[in-house]
């Protein structure tokens, strides 16, 4: 792998990666980053490059790290002493994993004189974990580097953001990211709803297995047809069809985000921003162009804004039967 | 030693380098010079106010032998040895990691303990926040009458968090936002000191972008410094701000203004693309409205909060938006920032966003016409469930009114219902037949953004009908428009029949278009089954016409079709006018252009 995670994440962020490397050589790198942007631009890939940059015995001519030295190899299997990993274990980044955190944040370095911290997902720490960082983020003692990742800046809290120097990661262009997808074995036919719920092709894979996002795909275009038809059958269809494919959270997560998408679409083609090869349900092209007269303009913002209010219901830890059935039918009373 | 992050290079060192704190600062070197020092302070103010720097001078401050009009010296061992954190009587504690009973009952048992080197103990609290109640209540009697030369200095970001008990034993301060005048002079002083060029302009963005934190706008400053090679740009600021370029953002209000949902829907993405915050963009969206609402009101606050200079966009943007329009934004804007929070598909969120913020105009052409701002603000609430069928009971009032005038007038409708009703009468045959005379004409000058104005309102359209007219349209749909003609296909030819002898219907269906778009086109009905070949027999026998057409350079649009340049521009124009007039009715994106 070596050197084409390397390539990999320069390929996917060139600018930044650069920028960084520039900052490296010049000495100018800060104790403390939030690398902000959408899951799948590559923040953790980013970290680890600097990582790597800050420890590579040999960097090459344009300022890259090696990626092959025993260093490299340490920090991309992350058995590296010096450099610290963190990241959310299931739902949030537990109390365990931040007391280890902050154990080795008083800690000197083991082996040279610099340390660098990584938190993935840093909008996943409890409140009072945040808090603690607080001070270290602030004044480090010794040569620290602290680099906290996150894809959605608005949860975390503002006194860690003034203390950071906040890096935006642009998005990932579409059509590269689909091409990239396809080329990774993505089905044609399901890729752009797997677009639509993720930015990170690893993620789109685990979904594709087994042909899961596929039958998804049908089992929420089957149950958007239903609604267009005003047919309360789709609440029963919830639990014949969408339940059995709803095993954990995070195809849960995933089933919802199809649904939204659904509906997002009928929305672009009713202003007709999108062509035809971005369209997440290609089967259901027909009854998705019907639905964009049949339904207006009003009926259908408020039909969005239910999809997306789904997910605090769900963050909530309401039962997903109970918020996909809710949702249904709401959406019925508005179309009738 | 590895880099410095500017603040803290640029840390306050004494109380006058601490900006926008006059008041505090002034009141803490009073009590210094007169010595009338409390032995507990709290701290209190939004991040990046000076709290934990206002702490620190004043821990130097009271243990400074050469106080100089309640400044600290900083050239003395105390203060230097304080500055660097290595006075041991000087003990700064992070709360939020020892928040527990132990670490106040530790702190409790040492206090007794005289200062070693010091006059006084000064035990700096920050974060304070974090202490669980029982460390609050621990404190409680130590704060109240601490040994003889303790002092605490509590400091937190939220005071709300905080016991009434404890706050009641110490001297509270509460600390300001920093105003962005401030932190612009603070920044250019830094910039000045350090040598490093840079663009004013740039730092008032970032001035604005850090609110009313000083730290903030120093971590700003220090990654735009970091991008732009010793120089602070213009350029540079936006980008590592995220903020939306101007002519963006003006465009995009602009678009949503004028109701051309479709095309700020675009710019929406083209913003998005360029890996813009959507927060940020909301925010950015926010602050443009609120100026416009304040400029409405003061003009001279906007000219001072901008630094200087007020926008020409604003004075445009300020005449055309009423203030209730304004406030109707902002309040959808607000809406839709707190339901954001959680989301991960903002961008569907601020298609949400667009859409509802183009309704506020738009969707009341009518009303605006009347220029009654009140009322149009009224009408133009689409959202509310309410209005939306009092506006289908109007129209059917309307519509009954006009049945009335048919009755008085003896049947005999108006003159465009007219023309389209005599017609179909003579084809009463079985076979149905299409008016071919009205169907050309709409061809000749159909166009594919006119066919998609109609299609976003067409279910909309849909409302306005009664019950037996929408079952009739049901299976009809647009399948062609131009500037002033429509052509609907109906599924069944029984009831394309029923449809093309039905004035109410028509005369229905032009009142609906006028109100919803604004003007109406003559309709003219076709059977599904006949459409494509209507097309084609159109597309062949105006072959010449279209070609004519075409070397004029599509003259009707540029209303000068006699200007020399554009004849000269005629022959790069597309080759095959069946193509061009393909392209123009269905768009590029879904005419295939197939060699043979």
């Amino acid at each position: 792998m070596s050197k084409e995670a390397i390539e990999r994440i320069i390929t996917k962020q060139p600018k930044l990666a650069q920028h960084f490397m520039t900052v490296i050589g010049e000495n100018e790198l800060t104790h403390a980053y939030l690398f902000v942007g959408e899951s799948g631009s590559g923040q953790v890939a980013l970290a680890e490059l600097i990582a790597m940059r800050l420890f590579c015995h040999n960097v090459d001519d344009t300022g890259m790290p090696c990626g092959v030295c025993y260093e490299c190899q340490r920090i991309q299997t992350q058995e590296h002493p010096d450099v610290v990993e963190v990241k959310p274990d299931g739902q949030s980044i537990k109390v365990d994993q931040v007391r280890f955190l902050k154990s080795e944040f008083s800690k000197s370095a083991v082996e040279g004189n610099q340390k660098v911290f990584i938190v993935a997902d840093a909008e996943k720490m409890t409140t009072s974990a945040a808090n603690s960082l607080l001070k270290f983020i602030e004044e480090p003692t010794g040569n620290t580097i602290a680099i906290l990742t996150t894809s959605n800046r608005s949860l975390i809290l503002p006194t860690i953001l003034s203390r950071t120097q906040i890096v935006e990661f642009p998005k990932l262009s579409l059509t590269q990211l689909r091409e990239s997808a396809i080329e990774s074995g993505i089905a044609k036919s399901t890729v752009n709803l797997a677009m639509a719920i993720t930015n990170d092709i690893e993620q789109m894979k685990q979904f594709s297995e087994n042909d899961w996002l596929a039958q998804v795909q049908v089992a929420v275009g089957k149950w958007f047809s239903k609604l267009t038809q005003r047919d309360d059958m789709a609440v029963i269809q919830i639990a014949t069809d969408i339940m059995p494919l709803a095993q954990d959270k995070a195809s849960q997560q995933v089933i919802l985000d199809a649904m939204t998408a659904i509906w997002h679409e009928t929305l672009n083609q009713h202003f007709q921003l999108k062509t035809a090869e971005q369209s997440a349900f290609p089967q259901q092209k027909a009854i998705i162009d019907k639905a964009r007269l049949a339904i207006n303009q009003r009926q259908l913002i408020s039909i969005i804004q239910d999809c997306l209010e789904t997910r605090r219901e769900f963050l909530g830890n309401i039962g997903f039967q109970s918020i996909v059935e809710s949702l249904t039918l709401k959406i019925l009373s508005q179309l009738a | 030693m590895s880099y410095q992050a500017l603040y803290r290079v640029w840390r306050p060192q004494r109380f006058d380098e601490i900006i926008g704190q006059e008041l505090i600062t002034k009141t803490l070197k009073n009590a210094l010079i007169t010595k009338q020092t409390s032995h507990a302070y709290l701290f209190a103010g939004p991040r990046g106010t000076g709290k934990t720097s206002a702490a620190k001078i004043f821990a130097k401050a009271v243990n400074c032998r050469f106080l100089k009009d309640g400044e600290p010296c900083n050239e003395c061992d105390t203060c230097k040895a304080i500055t660097a954190g290595t006075l041991n009587d000087v003990i700064e504690i992070d709360a939020a990691s020892n928040n527990g009973v132990e670490e106040i009952r530790d702190i409790r048992d040492k206090a007794k303990y005289t200062p070693t080197e010091a006059d006084y103990k000064v035990y700096i609290i920050d974060e304070v926040h974090m202490l669980s109640t029982g460390a609050f209540n621990a404190l409680l009697k130590t704060l109240e009458e601490p040994p003889a030369n303790v002092i605490f200095i509590l400091a937190t970001t939220e005071p709300h968090k905080i016991p009434a008990t404890i706050i009641s034993r110490t001297q509270r301060f509460d600390f300001r936002r920093i105003k962005a005048s401030d932190s612009f002079n603070r920044m250019k002083y830094i910039l000045d000191e350090k040598g490093v060029t840079y663009d004013e302009q740039a730092l008032k963005v970032i001035a604005k972008a850090a609110e009313g934190g000083m730290r903030d706008a120093l971590s700003i400053l220090d990654q735009a410094l970091s991008f732009g090679d010793n120089e602070i740009t213009l350029e540079n600021a936006l980008l590592v701000t995220g903020s939306v370029e101007k002519g963006l953002l003006t465009t995009y209000l602009e678009q949503v203004v004028g109701n051309q949902t479709t095309d700020a829907l675009i710019t929406l993405q083209k913003v998005l693309e360029e890996g813009k915050d959507a927060h940020r963009f909301i925010e950015d969206v926010l602050d443009y409205l609120r100026n416009l609402l304040l400029y409405q009101q003061a003009p001279d606050i906007v000219a001072e909060n901008s630094l200087g200079d007020v926008p020409e966009e604003i004075k445009t943007f300020s005449s055309q938006l009423t203030a209730s329009d304004l406030f109707q934004a902002i309040n959808i804007l607000n809406g839709i920032q707190s339901q954001m929070r959680l989301t991960n598909h903002p961008d569907i969120y601020l298609e949400v966003l667009t859409i509802q913020l183009a309704q506020i105009k738009g969707g009341t052409p009518v009303t605006a016409a009347t220029q009654k701002p009140e009322a149009a603000t009224v009408s133009a609430a689409p959202t509310s469930e309410e209005l939306a069928s009092l506006s289908e009971q109007v129209a059917q009032l309307k519509q009954q009114v006009k049945e009335l005038k048919l009755v008085k007038t003896t049947g005999e409708p108006a003159p465009s219902v007219a023309k389209t009703v005599e017609k179909p009468k003579k084809p009463a045959g079985r076979e149905s037949r299409v008016n071919l005379a009205k169907v050309y004409p709409v061809l000749d000058t159909a166009a594919r953004n006119e066919l998609a104005q109609i299609q976003q309102v067409w279910s909309d359209l849909m409302q306005i009908l009664s019950v037996t007219q929408r079952a009739v349209m049901h299976v009809a749909e647009p399948v062609a428009a131009s500037k002033d003609g429509l052509i609907v296909a109906f599924d069944y030819s029984f009831l394309f029949q029923k449809a093309t002898l039905d004035s109410e219907l028509l005369d229905a269906l032009e009142n609906g278009l006028d109100r919803l778009i604004g003007h109406s086109p003559t309709i003219v009905f076709v059977p599904k089954d006949q459409w494509p070949q209507i097309r084609k027999d159109y597309l062949v026998q105006h072959k010449d016409q279209l070609a004519n057409n075409a070397n004029q350079s599509d003259a009707p649009e540029t209303g000068e079709p006699q200007e020399p340049s554009l004849s000269a521009e005629a022959p790069k124009a597309e080759p095959d006018p069946v193509v061009t007039k393909a392209t123009d009715l269905f768009g590029t994106d879904i005419v295939d252009i197939k060699q043979d």
